[in-house]
């Protein structure tokens, strides 16, 4: 059955939570690709999916943040602040949405339409204050789904609503392309079948559908014709299945009470695991030792992992009690329960197809993770790959995430674009982690320098380095200098400088640059 | 509780029945992971046995510990890394290892390493240490027998340096004699090194033998280094 929501959207909230101002071109870029903009950036051509170098190039004034979704939900619980005014049961699914069914509160104010455009300039004018007027979508329709395309295309609009008549999401979906149903690998099997709306799609037998695509497709299939995307099996749970977990002595911190709902999380997953059943939908709900509560009800497209479970308490508990100083709690938090809300069968997770998860995996990932409690969390990190020339630009370390099954892409992903100029393979193995000056020296004793054309001024023979009181080393050969003058266009980030690769009689090899007449080693070949 | 009649007349089994009953069939210890082919003469076995400690020191130290790890990471085992903080992870994913399974920890001047490790073992496969951070005698005696029983395998590495004889090694590598080739005087660049790695093993890997390597080979991977004589017959170094 299909349930009238309300759907609030704020696209580009990654950006607004930066505090950015809004006449400022804000881009917001994960693993080199672009995730999120402000208009001002989009106006200049940048757009969600663009490579960083590209986005640069199209916008050379563009300021580059680095995604933090606990900064997004941090800020965003003062949004769902303004929302729990009307409705008690907000739904949350990521920063920068929410959702509610309407049925209660369009009845107290009017009809959905009225309410949705209450909705939407109470967090207007809020965002309005802020400099980010026109930057929200209020949607309703019959479901979740409908309503959501309904919010995106009244961002644009100058009231900010977009209202479905009952019983009309179907013929509103039609016209979409299948894109929008998130699955791109389905979404290119569509459209080479010819299938390129919803409206296409959903005039597919049921059955014809089942029979190619499985359950996910039957799913699918449910959102393009307009059903709500709750499958008929989902309902309240036939028993309870809460936990929860007293805090003793209360935790003041976000990370010490995340790191209490971590074990919470697992117990809760591994129980509905036994019963074969997943959660869709889940009340997280914390207390203090002041009596202070705070409830939220978090939803998932799919189904929660416990790590879900575990950013979603951390977000909860980060936009509480990092929050505003008129919404912060008085007291530590002293409990903690989940409840879930709505379950369904689990139907498993196949992901062996695009990339496989294994037990092996969920053991490291919980290993690290209590790595992670123990050292911060940034002391745990994990390559990307980001391209670039020298050996510490092409793969950086960025912090690990733990492991949420459907939040792998991006860390493998192989840059085909060339970098003239770069290092060649093999590349050296370590990176000094402070600048180790070192003196490069001719035959006669007599610093080496590379003029502005790029020449050396003499034959390198020996090095010596600064903490060594003893003689230097003497060159076996040597190749270079290979100039590299990298981010002209930008006066803080410009570096020219040029390399040699030396090896040394002692057997080692070295990578050296010099920048501004002083020698140092880049990297060591070990 | 109350149990059912039946149920509570049977005996309990003694611990030593159960413990009979719950031996494993294969031993953790007999279990070895898979290392690339050039390496395979270089460990007992022609692999890593799980339960065991590697110690390798020398110029080539760090390449010849991601060598050893690629095969295990590529079949699906984790690799973590503690310490070595100037370990370049461009390196790491050019040695073949997995980037959907590695993970670098750096425990700081935080003291808490042998936590860490604790924390690791028996949860990823193949852990490699920074021979920089410090084991007490008590604290590597205490991991050594942790990593026998849950058979993960403890690598570590003293990039350019002798490696502390204090720790209890099962097999330790010692490469050295590194010649450099691909790179001429202001032409070229690097693209292989010949290396010699001495091989020193107690107890199930006891042996003592050098082999001669190509580390990192023309593709950065490794490869046997072969010697050709006259006669076109193909020498490997060895003693």
């Amino acid at each position: 059955m299909n349930v009238r929501t309300l759907v609030v959207l704020c696209p580009d909230w990654p950006v607004i939570a930066t505090a950015a101002s809004a006449d400022e071109a804000v881009a917001v870029i994960a693993a080199n690709r672009v995730t999120a903009t402000s208009p001002v950036a989009r106006a200049e051509g940048v757009e969600v999916g663009l490579r960083r170098r590209d986005a640069q190039r199209r916008c050379p004034a563009l300021h580059i943040v680095d995604p933090d979704p606990d900064r997004d939900a941090r800020v965003f619980a003062s949004i769902v602040g303004l929302v729990d005014r009307f409705t008690p049961r907000v739904e949350l699914s990521s920063p920068g949405s929410l959702a509610f069914p309407t049925l209660g509160p369009s009845r107290y104010f009017g009809g959905d339409d009225p309410l949705a455009r209450l909705v939407a300039s109470e967090i207007d004018e809020a965002l309005g204050s802020s400099g980010w007027s026109d930057a929200v979508g209020v949607g309703v329709a019959d479901g979740i789904f409908a309503a959501t395309r309904a919010a995106e295309l009244a961002v644009a609009r100058p009231s900010h609503v977009s209202v479905i008549p009952s019983g009309e999401s179907a013929t509103f979906l039609s016209p979409f392309p299948v894109s929008v149903l998130g699955r791109p690998e389905l979404a290119d099997v569509l459209c080479r079948l010819g299938l390129r709306r919803l409206g296409d799609f959903a005039a597919l037998n049921v059955d014809d559908v089942v029979a190619r695509f499985g359950v996910e497709g039957r799913f699918l299939h449910r959102l393009a014709r307009g059903i709500d995307d709750r499958p008929s099996s989902v309902g309240p749970p036939l028993r309870t299945f809460d936990v929860e977990s007293v805090i003793d002595p209360p935790a003041e911190r976000v990370d010490i009470a995340a790191f209490a709902a971590r074990s919470v999380a697992d117990d809760l997953h591994d129980r509905l695991c036994a019963e074969g059943l997943a959660c869709t939908r889940l009340l997280v709900v914390v207390e203090t030792d002041a009596g202070e509560r705070l409830e939220r009800v978090w939803r998932h497209e799919g189904a929660l992992s416990s790590t879900g479970i575990v950013d979603r308490v951390r977000w909860q508990l980060d936009g509480w009690l990092n929050g505003p100083s008129a919404q912060r709690p008085n007291g530590g938090v002293s409990r903690l329960l989940l409840v879930p809300d709505e379950v369904m069968p689990a139907r498993g997770r196949q992901h062996g197809f695009w990339g496989g998860e294994t037990e092996a995996d969920e053991r490291a990932g919980r290993a690290l993770a209590r790595v992670q409690g123990m050292l911060g969390v940034a002391a745990v990190t994990v390559p990307e790959r980001r391209g670039g020339r020298g050996p510490a630009d092409v793969v950086v370390r960025a912090p690990f995430v733990g492991i949420d099954g459907d939040d792998g892409q991006g860390r493998g992903v192989a840059l085909d674009a060339p970098w003239p100029g770069r290092v060649p393979s093999p590349l050296p193995t370590l990176l000094p982690t402070e600048p180790l000056p070192i003196q490069v020296l001719d035959a006669r004793g007599a610093s080496v320098w590379v003029s502005g054309r790029g020449t050396l001024s003499a034959e390198p023979s020996m090095v010596r380095f600064d903490d060594a009181a003893r003689g230097g080393v003497s060159i076996l050969g040597w190749a270079g200098p290979w100039p590299c003058d990298e981010r002209w266009w930008d006066q803080l980030t410009h570096r020219r400088r040029a390399r040699l690769q030396l090896a040394l009689a002692d057997g080692r090899a070295l990578l050296v640059q010099i920048e501004q007449g002083s020698w140092s080693v880049e990297a060591v070949y070990d | 509780m109350v149990l059912p009649a039946a149920l509570s007349s049977v005996a309990p089994p003694s611990l030593q029945e159960l413990a009979e009953r719950i031996r494993p069939v294969v031993l953790a210890r007999q279990a070895v992971v898979p290392v690339v082919e050039p390496l395979e003469r270089l460990v007992p076995d022609g692999g890593l046995i799980r339960g065991s400690t590697i110690t390798i020191g020398g110029v080539g130290a760090t390449s010849l510990a991601l060598q050893l790890s690629t095969t295990a990471s590529q079949s699906g085992s984790w690799v973590v890394v503690v310490g070595l903080n100037d370990l370049a992870p461009a390196a790491v994913l050019e040695a073949n290892l997995d980037a959907e399974r590695i993970a670098f920890i750096d425990p700081g001047n935080s003291g808490r390493h042998v936590d860490v490790l604790a924390a690791l073992i028996g949860a990823v496969d193949v852990i490699v240490l920074d021979a920089r951070l410090s084991l007490r005698p008590s604290d590597s005696r205490r991991l050594a027998s942790r990593l026998r029983e849950r058979g993960s395998i403890l690598i570590v590495v003293s990039p350019g340096g002798a490696v502390d004889s204090s720790l209890s090694t099962d097999l330790s590598l010692i490469v050295s004699d590194a010649q450099w080739e691909g790179l001429g005087c202001g032409y070229g660049h690097l693209r292989s090194r010949r290396v010699r790695v001495g091989v020193n093993g107690r107890g199930r890997a006891s042996r003592t033998a050098r082999y001669e390597l190509l580390l990192p080979s023309v593709d950065a991977r490794v490869a046997t280094a072969e010697s050709e004589r006259e006669d076109g017959t193909v020498v490997a170094f060895s003693r």
